[in-house]
C-alpha cells in the first residue's frame, strides 16, 4: 500500500502540470510607440492570397491591424498565387492579379493552400515547413522580428521618368559585420485597387479594396547580388535599377519595396518601402 | 547512412533465418480479460493467427471464407484459429457485434494498443501467420485475394503433417 | 543532427553483434517492414486543362522502413522515411529524408517504460491520441518518455511527456499527461459474480506553448481532461466518455476564448447472430493542437472519430465524412443479423443483412457579435447542449445483403442514400455564414447501388465483379463504375475498372476514369503495378481543406515485411 501511494505520488508530480491558464481579459493594453529616428528592423509579410479565396480577406485584415499598431515598420505584400480555383479569372472575377515571379516564389517555398504567409522568410530549410505561417501567427512573428537587431539599414528612391521608365537607386549600410553574401530585390506594389473578392460568408464583394498587391518585379525573382562577404559597418553598398512602367498603375497608390536577404537561407535582413515619384 | 543499411540488411538476412517465436504480448478477450498470446496458441497442432479490423473489408472476407475450412482443420489436426483485431479502444466495442453478425466461431482477441502488430513488424491488414505445434512461425502472408483461404487450408494441413512449406 | 547520429550509432552497436551470431539463438528477434511507392505522372488535359496539378518532377516517389528488435523484456526500433518528392495527395510537409522514429522500451513486472518515439491513446482519444495512418500521411508521434504501470490489481496508470512530430521537425508546444484506468471487476469480485465488467477511467493532458502576441494575452498552458466508463454484462456493452478543454484560442477556432467539451456514448448488444450498436456524440470547440497556429492534420493532440461508416466501395468513398472539430453532433445506429444456415430466409449457407444509419449536424451556436462583446472576453459563441443544431452536415442510410448461393457463387448487394453538405466538407465554410445565408448552402444528395459478385471458376481461380451506380443531380452528377478482378491464389491478381461520370453537367467533364492493376504476392511481399486516371478529391479539417489533385500515370508499390 505504501509502495502504491509512493508511486502514485511520484507519478502525479512528474506528469501533472499545476497550471492551466484561464484568461479573463484577452486584450492587452496599447502598443508602445517604438519608432525612433534611427532605422530599425522592419517586417516584410508576404501574404499568399487569391481573389476567389474566401478565407483570404481575414489575412489582409491582420496586416492592416499590424500596420495600425506599428506603422511603416510593417510592409505588407499580397502575392496572388496558388491553386487555380482561388486565383483564376472568370466572368465574376475578371482581373488577373497573378505574376510569373509570384508563382515562382509560391512554387519554390511550397505553399499549396491559401491563405498562408511568410514573415521575413525566417526559418526556411530544405526539409520542413517552418517558414510558413497562418495569419493568426503574424502578430507574434512580427513582434519578435521588430525587437531583433538591425543588421543593415537601407535607403532608396524611386522615380518614373517620362511616364515610361522607373528608375530606382538603393543604398545599404551594414550595422554589424555580415559574414555571408547579400542579394537585393526591388519590386512594385499597388494599393487601393477596387476589384471583386470572395468574402468569408461566401458572398462576392465587387467593391473590395485590394491593398499591397504585387504588380511587378524590377529585379529578377531572386534579385541581384548586392554585397559579397565579408561586409563591415562603414561599408556602403549601392545599386541602381530600371524597369518599364505600366501606365495603368496609379502612381500615388504605388510604392517600391526594396529588401535584402541572405541567398543561402533566404532570410530577409531588412526591407523598406518608398513612394514612387 | 549507407553503412547503417548494409549492417541492418545483413542483420536481417542472418537473424531472419532463425525460427521465429511469438514475442510475449498482452491481449484482451471479448470479455475484457487480459491474456498473453503465447498462452492462446495450440500445442497439439498448428495455429493460424489472422490480423483484422472492423473497418477492413478484405479481412472480414478472408475470415468469413476461411470459416468452413477452419472447422475441418480444428477437428482433424487440433488446429486453432485466432482472429486478432487491431481495432483501437474507440472501435473495439464494435468487434463483438460484428463477430456475432458474421457468425464466426473463432477465438477473437483484441490488440487495442497494436503491440502485437508492431512487435511482428506488421503494417497492413489482412495479415496471416501460421505457427507449428512448437509455436514457431512457419508461414506468413500479407493481403487477401479470393482463393487465398483454400491455399491457407492446404498450408495448415501440410504444417500439421510436419511437411515444410515455402511462401 | 548530432543527436540523430548518436542514436543511430547506439542502435547499430546494439544490433551488430547479432549479425555474426546467425546460428545461435540469442532469444532476440528483428522484425520490420519496408514500403516503396512511386508514380510516373502523365500530362492529361482532360482532368487538368491548365497543368497546374502536373508535377515538375514527373516522377514522385517515397518510401519508409521500420525495424523492431525484441529480446525478452527489451525492445527497440527505428523508422527511416524518405520523400523524393512527396506524392500528390499527401501532405506537402513531407520534404526530405531522415530517421523519424526511434525508441527503446523496457517492460518488467508491472512497469513499462519507453524513451524516444511512441504512440499512445487515452480512452477513445478525445483528450489524447498519438497515432499514425501511413496511407493518409498522418503521424503525430510523441517524442519523449512514457511510463505505464499496473499499480495494484486492476489499476493501470499511464504517464506521457514530450513533443509531437511535425514532419521532420518537432512541435513548438510540449505535452504532459496522465491517464488512470480502474477495472472495478478485477478489484471487487462482487461485481464479477454478478456478471458485470466495469472499467472507469480518467485522463488529463496539458500543453505548453510560448506566447508573444502583441494584441492578445494568450494562455500558454492549456489543459484538457476526461472521464470514461465501460460497463459490460452478457451481450450488453455501454461506453460513455466526457471531455473538457479549457480556453484554447487557435487558428482553428478563430482565436476565441471559449472552452470546449465533448461527449460520446455507445450501447451495443451482440448475441445469437444479432449485433446492434447505437451511438451518440457531441463535440463543441475540441480542436487541440501543440501549435495553436497548426492547420489541417498537423500536430493534433486529440482524435475525434467520424462515427460514420467508412466506405471502401469506390463511388460512396468519394463522399466521405470528415469530423468537424470545431463543433458537431450526431448519432449512429447499426444492426447486423445473420440468418442461420438451413433456415427459411438463410438458405443453405446463411444470409447476412446489415442496416446502418448515421447523421451529423451542427451544434446550437448563439454568436456573440464583436460589437455586442461589451465584456471583451472573446467568447465567440454560446452553445446550449440541449438545443439541436440546425445545419445538417451529413447523413448516410444503407442496407446490405450478403449471401452465398452455392459453392461457386456469392454476392453482396448494397443500397445507400447519402446527404453530403458540400459547403462544410469541401469549402470549409463555418456555421455563421451558413446560418445567415441558408439558401447558399451547397449540398449533395445521392442514391447509390452496389452489386458485388464472386464466382469460383475452378480451384484457386476466382472472378470478382463490382457494378456501382451513383445517381445524383448535384456536384459532378451521376457516375457508374464497373470492375473486373481475376485472382489466382496465392500469387496473382489482375483487375480492371472504370468510373464513368456520365451525368456531369459540364460536357467536357463527362470523362472515363480507367484503372488497371496487376499484383504479385509472395509470402509477405507484395508488388503492385497500376495504370490509370484518378479524380480529384477534397477533404476539410477544422475549416482548412486539402485537395487531392487529379492525376494520370503509372504507379507502383512494393511492400514487404520480415
Amino acid at each position: 500500500m505504501k509502495h502504491f501511494l509512493l508511486s502514485l505520488g511520484m507519478f502525479t508530480l512528474l506528469f501533472i502540470s499545476p497550471s492551466c491558464d484561464v484568461i479573463d481579459q484577452p486584450f492587452k493594453g496599447n502598443i508602445q510607440d517604438t519608432t525612433s529616428t534611427q532605422q530599425q528592423r522592419n517586417v516584410l509579410i508576404e501574404d499568399f492570397t487569391g481573389h476567389r479565396c474566401k478565407n483570404c480577406p481575414k489575412a489582409s485584415k491582420a496586416i492592416e491591424a499590424l500596420v495600425d499598431a506599428y506603422g511603416s515598420r510593417i510592409i505588407g505584400l499580397a502575392i496572388h498565387a496558388g491553386p487555380g480555383n482561388f486565383t483564376n479569372t472568370n466572368a465574376d472575377y475578371p482581373t488577373d492579379f497573378t505574376t510569373p515571379e509570384g508563382k515562382t516564389i509560391q512554387n519554390f517555398f511550397g505553399t499549396n493552400f491559401l491563405p498562408v504567409g511568410m514573415v521575413n522568410r525566417e526559418n526556411w530549410s530544405a526539409s520542413g515547413n517552418g517558414h510558413w505561417s497562418p495569419y493568426t501567427n503574424w502578430p507574434t512573428l512580427s513582434s519578435e522580428a521588430l525587437d531583433s537587431t538591425l543588421r543593415i539599414s537601407l535607403e532608396a528612391s524611386a522615380t518614373v521618368v517620362n511616364d515610361t521608365i522607373l528608375e530606382v537607386t538603393a543604398e545599404g549600410f551594414p550595422q554589424t559585420p555580415l559574414l555571408h553574401d547579400l542579394s537585393i530585390v526591388v519590386l512594385i506594389k499597388e494599393s487601393n485597387i477596387v476589384s471583386p473578392q470572395l468574402m468569408d460568408d461566401d458572398t462576392r464583394d465587387s467593391n473590395y479594396v485590394h491593398m499591397n498587391v504585387l504588380r511587378d518585379f524590377v529585379t529578377d525573382t531572386w534579385g541581384t547580388s548586392f554585397g559579397i562577404s565579408p561586409m563591415i559597418p562603414g561599408d556602403e553598398l549601392s545599386e541602381s535599377f530600371t524597369a518599364t512602367w505600366n501606365t495603368s498603375w496609379i502612381k500615388a497608390n504605388t510604392a517600391a519595396v526594396v529588401y535584402v536577404f541572405n541567398p543561402t537561407n533566404y532570410r530577409i535582413l531588412q526591407a523598406i518601402e518608398v513612394p514612387i515619384n | 547512412m549507407k553503412n547503417l543499411f548494409t549492417a541492418l540488411a545483413v542483420t536481417v538476412l542472418t537473424v531472419g533465418m532463425q525460427a521465429q517465436q511469438l514475442p510475449s504480448t498482452t491481449l484482451k478477450t471479448l470479455d475484457g480479460k487480459l491474456v498473453d498470446i503465447k498462452d492462446q496458441i495450440s500445442t497439439e497442432g498448428p495455429t493460424v493467427i489472422g490480423f483484422w479490423a472492423t473497418w477492413c473489408k478484405p479481412c472480414i472476407k478472408e475470415l468469413t471464407a476461411f470459416a468452413d475450412y477452419a472447422i475441418d482443420l480444428e477437428e482433424e489436426y487440433g488446429a486453432k484459429v485466432l482472429a486478432v483485431s487491431i481495432d483501437d479502444t474507440r472501435n473495439s466495442s464494435r468487434v463483438a457485434p460484428m463477430v456475432q453478425g458474421q457468425g464466426w466461431d473463432y477465438t477473437v482477441l483484441l490488440d487495442e494498443n497494436q503491440d502485437l502488430k508492431r512487435n511482428l513488424g506488421i503494417v497492413n491488414v489482412p495479415f496471416t501467420i501460421v505457427l507449428n505445434s512448437d509455436g514457431e512461425v512457419v508461414w506468413k502472408h500479407s493481403g487477401y485475394s479470393p482463393g487465398d483461404e483454400e491455399n491457407l487450408a492446404e498450408i495448415v494441413a501440410k504444417v500439421a503433417r510436419g511437411e515444410s512449406v515455402e511462401h | 543532427m548530432r543527436m540523430k547520429q548518436i542514436t543511430l550509432r547506439l542502435l547499430l552497436l546494439l544490433l551488430l553483434p547479432f549479425t555474426a551470431a546467425a546460428q545461435e539463438s540469442f532469444g532476440g528477434q528483428l522484425h520490420g517492414n519496408f514500403q516503396l511507392d512511386g508514380q510516373w505522372y502523365l500530362r492529361d488535359e482532360g482532368i487538368d486543362p491548365t497543368g497546374e496539378f502536373y508535377p515538375d518532377e514527373r516522377f514522385l516517389g517515397q518510401g519508409y522502413a521500420n525495424f523492431v528488435y525484441t529480446d525478452g523484456d527489451f525492445s527497440g526500433g527505428l523508422r527511416y522515411e524518405n520523400y523524393q518528392n512527396v506524392m500528390l495527395g499527401f501532405p506537402e510537409g513531407y520534404r526530405g529524408e531522415g530517421i523519424t522514429y526511434r525508441y527503446l522500451q523496457f517492460k518488467q513486472d508491472n512497469l513499462d517504460v519507453t524513451v524516444g518515439s511512441f504512440y499512445e491513446q487515452f480512452g477513445s482519444g478525445m483528450v489524447f491520441r498519438s497515432y499514425e495512418e501511413r496511407g493518409l500521411g498522418y503521424d503525430n508521434a510523441m517524442d519523449g518518455v512514457r511510463v505505464k504501470a499496473n499499480l495494484a490489481k486492476g489499476v493501470y496508470l499511464k504517464g506521457v511527456l514530450g513533443r509531437q512530430r511535425f514532419y521532420f521537425d518537432k512541435s513548438p508546444g510540449l505535452l504532459r499527461g496522465l491517464d488512470a484506468e480502474i477495472n472495478l471487476s478485477e478489484r471487487w469480485h462482487a461485481l464479477d459474480s454478478l456478471g458485470l465488467r466495469w472499467t472507469l477511467g480518467a485522463s488529463y493532458m496539458s500543453k505548453y506553448q510560448r506566447a508573444n502576441d502583441p494584441f492578445l494575452v494568450l494562455p500558454e498552458n492549456v489543459a484538457a481532461g476526461g472521464v470514461r466508463s465501460q460497463l459490460m454484462k452478457g451481450p450488453w456493452v455501454l461506453n460513455t466518455e466526457f471531455a473538457y478543454k479549457a480556453n484554447d484560442p487557435s487558428a482553428d477556432n478563430g482565436y476565441i476564448y471559449k472552452d470546449g467539451n465533448g461527449f460520446i456514448a455507445n450501447l451495443s448488444y451482440s448475441k445469437n447472430g444479432l449485433g446492434i450498436i447505437a451511438g451518440v456524440k457531441r463535440i463543441d470547440n475540441m480542436s487541440f493542437r501543440t501549435d495553436r497556429n497548426g492547420s489541417t492534420i498537423d500536430m493534433l493532440v486529440n482524435y475525434l472519430s467520424p462515427t460514420t461508416e467508412v466506405h471502401t466501395y469506390a463511388l460512396p468513398a468519394l463522399y466521405q465524412y470528415a469530423t468537424q472539430i470545431n463543433g458537431e453532433e450526431g448519432i449512429q445506429l447499426e444492426a447486423n443479423y445473420r440468418f442461420k444456415r438451413k433456415s427459411k430466409l438463410g438458405g443453405k449457407y446463411g444470409t447476412l443483412i446489415s442496416i446502418n444509419y448515421s447523421a451529423v449536424q451542427s451544434i446550437d451556436k448563439d454568436y456573440v457579435e464583436a460589437s455586442n462583446d461589451t465584456l471583451r472576453t472573446l467568447q465567440g459563441y454560446y452553445s446550449d447542449p440541449l438545443q439541436r443544431g440546425t445545419i445538417p452536415y451529413f447523413h448516410d442510410l444503407n442496407f446490405k445483403i450478403s449471401k452465398k448461393v452455392n459453392t461457386s457463387f456469392k454476392f453482396n448487394l448494397t443500397y445507400l442514400n447519402l446527404h453530403y453538405n458540400r459547403s462544410v466538407l469541401e469549402d470549409g465554410l463555418g456555421d455563421e455564414p451558413m446560418l445567415s445565408n441558408p439558401e447558399n448552402i451547397k449540398t449533395m444528395n445521392a442514391d447509390v447501388i452496389v452489386l458485388e459478385t464472386l464466382y469460383k471458376v475452378k480451384s484457386k481461380h476466382y472472378l470478382r465483379n463490382e457494378f456501382q451506380l451513383l445517381s445524383t443531380q448535384d456536384d459532378r452528377g451521376s457516375m457508374a463504375m464497373a470492375l473486373i478482378e481475376y485472382s489466382i491464389a496465392p500469387h496473382w491478381f489482375f483487375s480492371v475498372q472504370d468510373i464513368y461520370n456520365y451525368g456531369n453537367p459540364d460536357p467536357d467533364q463527362k470523362l472515363h476514369y480507367p484503372l488497371a492493376s496487376v499484383v504479385y504476392t509472395e509470402g509477405t511481399s507484395r508488388f503492385q503495378l497500376s495504370y490509370g486516371r484518378q479524380q480529384r478529391g477534397i477533404f476539410c479539417v477544422g475549416g482548412v481543406c486539402r485537395v487531392v489533385p487529379p492525376s494520370n500515370g503509372v504507379s507502383f508499390s512494393l511492400t514487404t515485411s520480415f
